[in-house]
């Protein structure tokens, strides 16, 4: 998965655990950025009577960097609290849910806004309203206008926080199988006939936190971006989750936490601690800061999935097999951005610090054709400049690792023929629309489609 | 309020000897200086109601972590664990 259940610890704590993050330039308002960080992985949408919801005890945070940095330099901080507006009845709602206010809305949660800039921490907004999920056709009949009503204006900008469809695709079934790929899989070492994938998440929802920013809140000196080779230009992203250092649960069902925040998870690019980093250093990974990363560098350099590729897939990547190079074109697309001269016309570059932030140059205007591979794809607005909510990354890091991006750095390399065609679906599915399937995308904020109500799925 | 940083925000461990500053928290920071070099006595001031953790981090080095609010303090107190040591056997 992106990020979903990828440490030892955090797998455990699914309402601190990072799923994705996402940050693009707002197709429909271009002078603005969309952030998005989603929690809570595999998501039932029947999850009841206790339904998903945030952590009332954990700190949730999006940090942002500028000017070419990787320092932080802007951190929105959400924190939850929940109510009962019946504490007896075990009930989530006791009749259907008709607005924000419906006295038959029993679980409500809200939340706080916190931006730290320029060494001042200023609190945004106080108790704005999540959205109930989406419990099924009788509880929340109409939840599209339960959604709107709890996207909260928020300095110049919009901030939602609830419930929405997951946006992420991925054969999680077949990649954690061996490596396999189904439409591939006659060539993997344990060989079985060529399928389309099986889209393991089309029918799970996720918990979202997102904000769209003027980009002139993010710049450093707070202009416009325009320019595309300007170091003002880049934003780093990413995303953490922190509990308290103590947490006692005493008789009674009581639980007292205190002490300072201590960061359990954290995520920038996808995939990292997932398949980058290896799992005795995953739960170290996550309270760690992106400015230190240089630290884990070396499983950049030589990942461990390259070394795998041409072992599952015997004969298939020989060049990969024998390019025993570190992997300066991973190191720059992941860990610095990609520095100008490489790609005509674009640069991500946060200078040479290594860190793991997603980086979006905001001077590339929103794609009118967007291409699901991103600059892979020849579309300079997607993935890896920042990342949409329907860029294929897994498909774009699988072909990264296995030397299809090589050449930018390293031209007498020649990537295998395999290298540029694998992806966990068939090309005939991405063309049908299968992938990433209808409804799991909006073209206005939050961008991610409504979520999947419990009464129909599963179905 | 003093400078914040996402990290100093979220690390407010106090050093025992050094008394380094605590940093805010996210309604009503608080900066406060701890000098302590062990636990204050009651009749040091007005007692706080608000729970507090304490651990043993170290008990070779008598190190003891006190938590409260959104702090934690490091002190040195080899008799108190040594107490403490007595009254667990």
């Amino acid at each position: 998965m992106s990020s979903h259940r990828e440490a030892p610890g955090i797998s455990k704590d699914p309402v601190a655990d990072s799923t994705d993050l996402y940050a693009f330039t707002s197709p429909d308002h271009p002078d603005t950025v969309t952030l998005i960080a989603n929690y809570i992985p595999l998501e039932g949408p029947d999850g009841g009577p206790n339904f998903y919801s945030f952590g009332d005890d954990v700190l949730y945070e999006i940090t942002v960097t500028n000017g070419g940095s990787v320092a932080d330099a802007i951190t929105y901080q959400f924190a939850f609290t929940t109510e009962y507006t019946d504490p007896n009845t075990f009930l989530y709602n006791t009749g259907p849910i008709s607005s924000l206010t419906s006295a038959s809305w029993n679980v409500r949660q809200f939340y706080s806004v916190t931006r730290i800039k320029g060494g001042k921490a200023e609190v945004l907004a106080t108790k704005l309203a999540c959205p109930p999920v989406n419990v099924g056709v009788r509880s929340t009949p109409n939840y599209a206008a339960l959604a709107r009503a709890a996207v909260h204006p928020l300095d110049g900008g919009w901030v939602f926080a609830g419930q929405r469809r997951e946006g992420f695709y991925v054969d999680l079934g077949s990649i954690f199988d061996l490596g396999a790929l189904r439409p591939f899989q006659e060539a993997h070492l344990i060989p079985l006939p060529a399928v389309g994938g099986i889209d393991s998440t089309k029918h799970l929802n996720v918990h979202t936190i997102a904000i769209q920013v003027p980009k002139t809140s993010l710049t450093k000196g707070g202009e416009l971006p325009t320019d595309p080779t300007s170091a003002d230009s880049v934003i780093g992203v990413y995303t953490t989750a922190s509990r308290r250092k103590s947490t006692v649960l005493d008789s009674g069902g009581r639980t007292t936490d205190v002490g300072p925040w201590v960061q359990v998870s954290r995520l920038g690019m996808p995939l990292i601690n997932e398949v980058v980093i290896p799992i005795g250093t995953k739960d170290f990974w996550n309270s760690t800061e992106p400015k230190n990363d240089a630290q884990f560098v070396a499983n950049y350099a030589h990942p461990e999935l390259a070394g795998l590729l041409p072992v599952l897939y015997p004969g298939v990547f020989p060049n990969l097999a024998a390019y025993t190079a570190a992997r300066v074109d991973l190191e720059a697309i992941l860990l610095t951005g990609i520095p100008s001269g490489i790609i005509p016309g674009f640069q991500n570059s946060t200078g040479s610090t290594p860190a793991d932030l997603l980086r979006l140059n905001m001077a590339i205007p929103p794609a009118s054709s967007p291409n699901l591979n991103g600059i892979l794809g020849g579309d300079l607005a997607g993935f890896p400049n920042g990342r949409r909510v329907f860029d294929d990354v897994a498909t774009i890091e699988i072909r990264a690792i296995a030397g299809v991006t090589i050449p930018l750095v390293d031209p007498s390399f020649t990537p295998d023929g395999a290298a540029g065609a694998v992806s966990d679906f068939s090309a005939a599915q991405f063309s049908s629309g299968a992938v990433p399937g209808n409804g799991r995308y909006i073209d206005h904020f939050p961008y991610l489609g409504t979520p999947l109500n419990g009464f129909d799925n599963p179905s | 309020m003093a400078n914040v940083t996402r990290r100093t925000f979220l690390s407010t461990t106090v050093g025992a000897a050094g008394g380094v500053a605590a940093m805010g928290l996210i309604a009503g920071p608080s900066t406060l200086v701890e000098a302590a070099q062990n636990v204050a006595d009651a009749s040091d001031g007005p007692m706080s109601s608000e729970p507090m953790t304490a651990y043993v981090r170290d008990a070779a080095t008598g190190e003891i972590a006190v938590m409260v609010g959104h702090r934690e303090v490091v002190t040195k107190d080899p008799q108190l664990i040594r107490r403490l040591q007595r009254v667990t056997r």
